[in-house]
């Protein structure tokens, strides 16, 4: 295991970022977009060069992740989605039992798109040290147990790096001003690289101090 | 040329009890009706996923057997 924290110290100065700005360009939080290039900027002052790059969409990546990821939680948890499925909160359930009719076909298609998905990020990998997005395209909801399942018609941006299994981390960058709630910035870098993530991170969270604000809960 | 499903069209309900039948789950009415509001969703997502890929695209898992050796 390396030592992580030995760099996180170095500076960033003449890392090359990748910004995947098309995932969260449209449809996401107003304030979004506007926080994310003030991030880029506090990068940028730090050194970094940031240039964007272009991925699939989201949309590709959280259909094949999903499509894996809920055939492969519904063979571990068949026994009891069969027998007492009223024990799983409906969120989790109904993100789970559609996994009962992912046909194996379909199953073996999308680890064969992850393949083309994945190296896709390598090659991208090649160009810059680590990839920047967004950490969420919203931010968090209310905690309302009867509230629409988001996560089935919003693509999740954390998915993307799950299918290229990257170390990714995502970190407060700005607050919304209507719900006063963060938004966040996140980093991935290649397999085994976590110390470069984590030193971009902490070299952001060196320059600005959103990790260290709390919205008002009251 | 079509490289997904995606021109299907949606299951209907009683379609998707008889597919939930059919793999063995047996869930109470109010679960069902969840489910079937669920399903399209997944179904349609399902439907995106490409046929078209290249042999070189082969599944992203992997079995390693010195690994299992060593267990």
């Amino acid at each position: 295991m390396p030592n992580y924290a030995a760099g996180l110290t170095r500076s960033i100065e003449g890392l090359r970022l990748g910004l995947i700005e098309h995932w969260y360009a449209h449809g996401a939080h107003p304030d979004l977009p506007p926080a994310m290039s003030a991030a880029v900027e506090v990068l940028r002052g730090l050194g970094a060069v940031v240039e964007p790059v272009q991925l699939s969409s989201l949309r590709n990546y959280t259909d094949c992740k999903t499509t894996i990821s809920i055939a492969e939680l519904y063979a571990i948890h068949e026994k009891d989605l069969k027998t007492r499925p009223q024990d799983f909160g409906r969120i989790l359930r109904n993100r789970v039992l559609p996994g009962a009719l992912i046909r194996a076909e379909d199953y073996v298609q999308a680890l064969r798109w992850r393949t083309a998905l994945a190296r896709e990020q390598a090659a991208a990998l090649k160009r810059f040290d680590a990839l920047l997005t967004a950490g969420a395209l919203g931010v968090a909801d209310r905690a309302e147990p009867s509230q629409p399942d988001r996560l089935v018609s919003v693509p999740s941006i954390t998915m993307p790096f799950s299918v290229g299994g990257l170390p990714a981390l995502a970190i407060p960058c700005g607050f919304s001003r209507v719900e006063g709630l963060p938004l966040s910035l996140q980093i991935a870098a290649a397999p085994m690289a976590e110390p470069t993530v984590l030193r971009i991170a902490y070299a952001y969270q060196q320059a600005t101090d959103w990790h260290r604000r709390h919205p008002d809960l009251a | 040329m079509r490289t997904d499903l995606s021109h299907l069209p949606p299951s209907s309900p009683e379609e998707i009890r008889a597919m939930t039948r059919r793999v063995g789950l047996d869930l109470p009415e109010e679960l069902m009706q969840q489910f079937i509001a669920a399903w399209p969703a997944f179904e349609a997502m399902v439907r995106r996923i490409p046929r078209s890929l290249g042999r070189e695209a082969e599944p992203a898992h992997s079995y390693r057997p010195v690994r299992i050796a060593r267990s």
